[in-house]
């Protein structure tokens, strides 16, 4: 799932074509950010000829990813829901940011001790309430000169043998391939969970981010039992990405 | 003949890959072995020695005949023709022997490429013939033998050179969805669908597409081809075409003619996600203190030095909490200290003079003496 910068609690998209907008435009859409942004500022920052940027606007209006008001362009609130094969989400929106980027993350957290299937349930049913509408809310924040590029990972999913490297990478590794393959066996499943969002914000909004995803799983209680497992990582996303 | 190592490694792969374009190989898993099979097998041997091109049916074969043979011009210099010669004709060997009518072949494509085709079907002592006229007249021209298979057994030593072999589609998942859009602009191209209209595929019909030519063990591009025309005509028979081609475009087809399943989907799924995570470029990472020596253009020895001192400088700090400002305030003084010492300066005009004669090298005068009171501790 992805979450775009917004001003109202985000509807929920999970529409085949709604999606492929999303990721065919992705850098027009955060382009077109919070706005009202015109045609001619989002045409000048993916560096792609006027007419071309409007009719693919246009397009995205069409089809309400965004709405026109007198000033320019606004994206309309939405979590978009996955609608591809997780493996080629998993490449293009996860793999590739974390392959690209050298410096370790700017927060994470990796926590194996979260118990059951049905524990882990309700950690993402919290997850979805709380946690992303808010930091959806701090992402809205209004940018700095400083703004650039975050990439922020959740992961919840049962991890029945974990790798013996402790390191945070190799947690993050573990946890986010055992939620995609749950998630890709069983769409259904409310025991995996794997989302995924992209922000333009200030580097200390995005440390903000961080500490608030961090708060988030350091409250939940240690479990003896079940291999529950979850996982937040947030860096800065390097290069961009379709 | 060009010097295939003219204008380093990069030109020379800039050559093939413009040699790849020109006869249009489309895939980039496909695209990146042969850039590196093209220059091993063609251009370092400066094209004398026989490449056999082996694939099964609808691989690319003649692509990548046609491939080399644009090499062979643009990268070694050559101006013959391309000449084909098919050996599983009896009429060619009825007249000559295999040798002979190989060795004329060679002739007339003096300073071009002559491609033996059907190379698998020779009969052995044929075989032994024409590997003996492919050696003796190399220099001649670059000789490309193309099969379907490889030989029986007993015809191994018999063989060209070298060889080129071709995947099958099946076992070149990060080529389908290439293929995919490849093939759906190639329609555009011929005007059979507008690209205003439609966009293309989705990624999950892509995705979809995928698992079934893996799923059918599909070898072949062109059967490829096949299937994303005869799905766009199926949907245009129904009306108009979506804006993408979907899922829900794609499925029942490929339920219906390959028996697709959710689950079968689904395993496959799994299965390159796995697959994806086990990559090295994943998994492999070098250690943190490597990989900050090299940003910082030192030795990992050297790093790891400067972090015992550093923690010995921590440890060092007492009477005052050991908090970011302390530690990088004394960090730093014991930096500067250090690095008065290193200069062997007696003075701060030798401590100046040290970084060279030239002005613009030397710190400040005003820059010196913050530095000569901070490393003196002198209440400035």
């Amino acid at each position: 799932m992805t979450a775009a910068a917004q001003n109202t609690r985000p509807q929920r998209v999970r529409d085949e074509l709604a999606w492929e907008l999303v990721r065919d435009e992705w850098e027009l859409l955060l382009a077109i950010g919070s706005g009202p942004t015109s045609v001619d500022a989002a045409a000048k920052a993916v560096e792609a000829p006027l007419a071309q940027v409007q009719k693919r606007v246009g397009l995205l209006a069409q089809h309400g990813l965004v709405a026109k008001s007198d000033l320019g362009f606004s994206l309309v609130p939405a979590f978009y829901e996955r609608r591809e094969g997780m493996s080629s989400y998993v490449r293009d929106l996860v793999l590739r940011r974390l392959q690209d980027e050298a410096a370790p993350p700017l927060a994470g957290k990796a926590r194996l001790d979260l118990g059951s299937a049905e524990a882990l349930a309700t950690i993402i049913g919290r997850a979805e309430a709380e946690l992303f509408p808010a930091v959806v809310e701090l992402a809205n924040r209004p940018e700095s000169d400083q703004s650039r590029r975050f990439s922020v990972f959740f992961a919840a999913a049962e991890l029945a043998t974990p790798g013996e490297d402790e390191s945070f990478k190799t947690r993050l590794l573990d946890v986010l391939k055992a939620a995609a393959t749950a998630k890709s066996l069983d769409p259904e499943s409310k025991s995996a969970y794997l989302w995924v969002a992209e922000m333009r914000v200030d580097p200390e909004v995005a440390v903000e981010v961080g500490e608030l995803m961090e708060r988030h799983l350091d409250a939940v209680s240690h479990s003896r039992t079940g291999s529950g497992a979850a996982v937040f990582a947030v860096l800065p996303a390097s290069r961009n990405h379709k | 003949m060009l010097n295939p190592s003219h204008g380093g490694p990069g030109h020379l792969d800039g050559l093939v890959v413009s040699a790849l374009d020109r006869v249009g190989i489309v895939g980039q898993q496909l695209r990146e072995r042969l850039v590196k099979d093209l220059k091993a097998k063609v251009v370092l041997r400066g094209g004398h020695d026989a490449v056999e091109v082996i694939g099964a049916p609808g691989t690319g074969k003649h692509k990548v005949v046609d491939a080399v043979h644009e090499v062979g011009k643009s990268v070694l210099g050559r101006s013959g023709p391309l000449v084909r010669l098919r050996c599983d004709e009896p009429t060619t060997w009825s007249v000559v022997r295999a040798d002979g009518a190989v060795g004329n072949a060679i002739d007339a494509a003096k300073g071009g490429t002559l491609v033996l085709e059907r190379f698998n079907e020779l009969r052995l002592e044929e075989r032994a013939q024409v590997a003996r006229v492919m050696r003796d007249k190399a220099q001649d021209a670059l000789i490309l033998a193309v099969s379907d298979k490889d030989p029986e057994s007993g015809a191994l030593d018999m063989r060209p050179a070298t060889s080129i072999r071709l995947k099958p589609l099946h076992e070149r998942d990060e080529d389908i969805w290439e293929l995919a859009d490849h093939f759906f602009g190639a329609m555009v191209e011929d005007q059979l669908v507008s690209a205003d209209a439609c966009h293309g595929f989705s990624r999950q019909a892509k995705a979809d597409l995928a698992e079934a030519v893996k799923e059918t063990g599909l070898a072949s591009v062109r059967k490829m081809n096949d299937l994303v025309r005869d799905i766009v005509f199926e949907v245009m028979a129904e009306g108009e075409l979506p804006l993408k081609l979907m899922s829900e475009h794609v499925r029942p087809y490929l339920a219906r003619n390959f028996g697709q399943t959710e689950d079968a989907r689904r395993k496959h799924d799994a299965a390159l996600i796995a697959s994806q995570f086990e990559a090295p470029e994943i998994t492999g990472s070098m250690p943190l203190i490597q990989q900050l020596a090299e940003t910082h253009g030192v030795s990992p020895e050297i790093l790891k030095r400067e972090v015992d001192v550093l923690r010995e400088v921590i440890e060092s700090i007492q009477g005052v909490p050991r908090s970011y400002r302390n530690i990088m305030t004394k960090a730093e003084d014991v930096q500067r200290a250090a690095m008065w010492v290193a200069t062997g300066a007696t003075t701060q005009a030798d401590f100046r003079r040290y970084f060279g004669e030239e002005g613009f090298m030397r710190p400040t005068k005003s820059v010196a003496w913050a530095f000569y009171n901070r490393v003196f501790q002198r209440d400035a």
